[in-house]
């Protein structure tokens, strides 16, 4: 193991709360970074609140291959990467949660679980948060064999068995990275064929250790005081009992809106409603990455969306001067 | 070769010239070569501040290799602070040179009611990008508070404890043996879960 150094996670503790900004950023995943990097160099007065999970989900992705300029890259040494050059350009990060955000004369306040900010334009890139299905012994067994981080968890289940529940990129990635450690993987989806790329999804159903079930669902996690032993899974032929060790559930996110209910239309899906791919039906307020409704959800689409905010945000505060 | 690379050893000098107080930690190896004393020899070269003693057990029992940041005997982390834990090890030395405290009033205002003392572990993985921030709260509650003992510990290094905790997740905060928090928590939801756990308790 090498001591790869995540000079980006480092909490200094620096808190200015009730400090007035020309723009927060609110997230730490890339379109965040992004945003950070360009408000940055914009010379941008900002600050970014990036919560608890700073990188966001990518930071949770074992490898990613399609990101442009890096034919295999760690999620985690991305966002990383991502970070330190976003604190060399001068981006200011405080490590706070944003709980609500709202119009107060002609500017934006928002409130953190530590302090109050401020500002005249806001960037929303608080990304996704994993779904659950809210079956028996999900929560029950949270942190006991359930998880949604194979890249945290993995080692807790080398030469074990587990299943990925999910059919899209992160679930077939994250499931591929579990072949390196697990003596058996299942793979549960509901339907037929999976929507992952095609070079990831054929790999990881030709895999060795992989079982398939499709059209299945997961119906219940079953176990015991140490923890899961199995699953039920609704199968077409019925109800099948699989012996397992772990369950790592990948079946969609929920954009991180909560906080911004009263700024910003939200679709039906909760994500924030985008015009012109950054824009929001508020106008001091633009929008980046998975948190949005724009639906290509990659790190390089987060990227390009976060550039793109900060740089709307410079163009407005220009033609106010 | 040096562990650090020249871009890294600036943005941790950067870090380190925040501190105020000098800082020493203790680490405590089994004899022979030992990664984690050479990057703590590294660091020590970046700010006169800091400070690091190193002691030699022979004990097998032990739990090795440990670090014992600042003088306090509270903030301690089990195993070898490599991948994400670098970043906790290094907030821990900020941490500790600094008079400036970081925790909220409502943690603070637990912590000087307390009434029994917490023994906090957080197991945690190198590559769990999710635990520092546990990691990191669980080491200021230690550093304001006597009666808080806080040790992250290397979930991997460490897999009989790790079984005797049930850890099959990272992070996850065991507090006196009888309460425990799974995944990365904000500060204020760990205290109000606390509190009301101890409120059961007693």
């Amino acid at each position: 193991m090498s001591f790869n150094v995540s000079v980006g996670l480092v909490d200094s503790g620096v808190k200015k709360g009730e400090d007035s900004y020309q723009l927060v950023i609110a997230g730490g995943g890339p379109a965040a970074l992004s945003a950070a990097l360009y408000a940055a160099r914009y010379g941008i007065k900002h600050v970014v609140l990036e919560s608890w999970k700073p990188g966001g989900q990518a930071a949770l992705t074992a490898e990613i291959e399609n990101y442009p300029g890096f034919s295999l890259i760690a999620g985690s040494d991305l966002t990383d990467a991502m970070k330190k050059q976003a604190l060399q350009a001068g981006a200011v990060f405080h490590m706070e949660t944003v709980e609500t955000a709202v119009e107060k004369n002609d500017k934006i306040l928002v409130k953190t679980d530590s302090a109050e900010y401020t500002t005249d334009y806001l960037i929303i890139a608080t990304g996704a948060a994993p779904a659950t299905l809210g079956v028996p012994g999900e929560s029950k067994y949270y942190g006991r064999g359930v998880s949604f981080c194979a890249t945290c968890d993995a080692p807790f289940f080398k030469n074990k068995r587990a299943i990925v529940v999910g059919g899209g990129d992160s679930a077939v990635k994250e499931a591929l990275h579990l072949t390196h450690v697990v003596s058996e993987l299942g793979l549960v989806h509901r339907r037929d064929k999976l929507r992952a790329e095609p070079f990831l999804a054929t790999k990881l159903i030709e895999h060795k250790k992989v079982a398939t079930y499709w059209n299945s669902h997961l119906a219940e996690v079953v176990g015991d005081d140490m923890g899961v032993t199995g699953v039920v899974l609704d199968t077409p032929e019925g109800k099948k009992h699989i012996d397992t060790d772990g369950v790592f559930l990948y079946v969609g996110t929920i954009p991180a809106t909560e906080p911004f209910v009263s700024l910003v239309e939200l679709d039906k899906k909760k994500a924030v409603l985008t015009r012109n791919i950054v824009g929001t039906s508020n106008p001091r307020v633009f929008a980046a990455g998975d948190v949005t409704n724009n639906g290509f959800r990659q790190v390089v689409t987060a990227v390009s969306e976060g550039a793109r905010a900060s740089a709307a945000v410079f163009d407005l505060i220009q033609n106010e001067e | 070769m040096p562990l650090l690379s020249e871009e890294d050893r600036t943005a941790i000098k950067g870090h380190f010239d925040l501190m105020t107080d000098d800082v020493t930690v203790t680490l405590t190896k089994a004899p022979g070569e030992c990664e984690t004393e050479a990057i703590l020899s590294e660091l020590s070269e970046l700010s006169p501040r800091l400070s690091v003693d190193v002691v030699e057990s022979k004990k097998e029992s032990a739990l090795l290799p440990s670090l014992s940041i600042g003088d306090t005997g509270r903030v301690l982390f089990r195993g070898i602070p490599s991948g994400y834990e670098f970043s906790s090890l290094l907030t821990g030395i900020i941490d500790c040179g600094r008079s400036e405290n970081t925790l909220s009033e409502e943690t603070i205002s637990f912590l000087d009611n307390l009434q029994e003392d917490l023994h906090i572990r957080v197991f945690v993985t190198p590559t769990c990008p999710h635990c520092p921030p546990s990691v990191v709260l669980a080491h200021r509650m230690a550093a304001y508070s006597d009666r808080v003992v806080a040790e992250a510990i290397e979930a991997n290094e460490f897999q009989e404890l790790s079984v005797k905790y049930q850890v099959q997740g990272v992070p996850r905060t065991v507090i006196n043996e009888t309460y425990a928090v799974e995944g990365a928590q904000p500060e204020s939801y760990l205290v109000e879960g606390l509190k009301k756990h101890m409120q059961a308790e007693s």
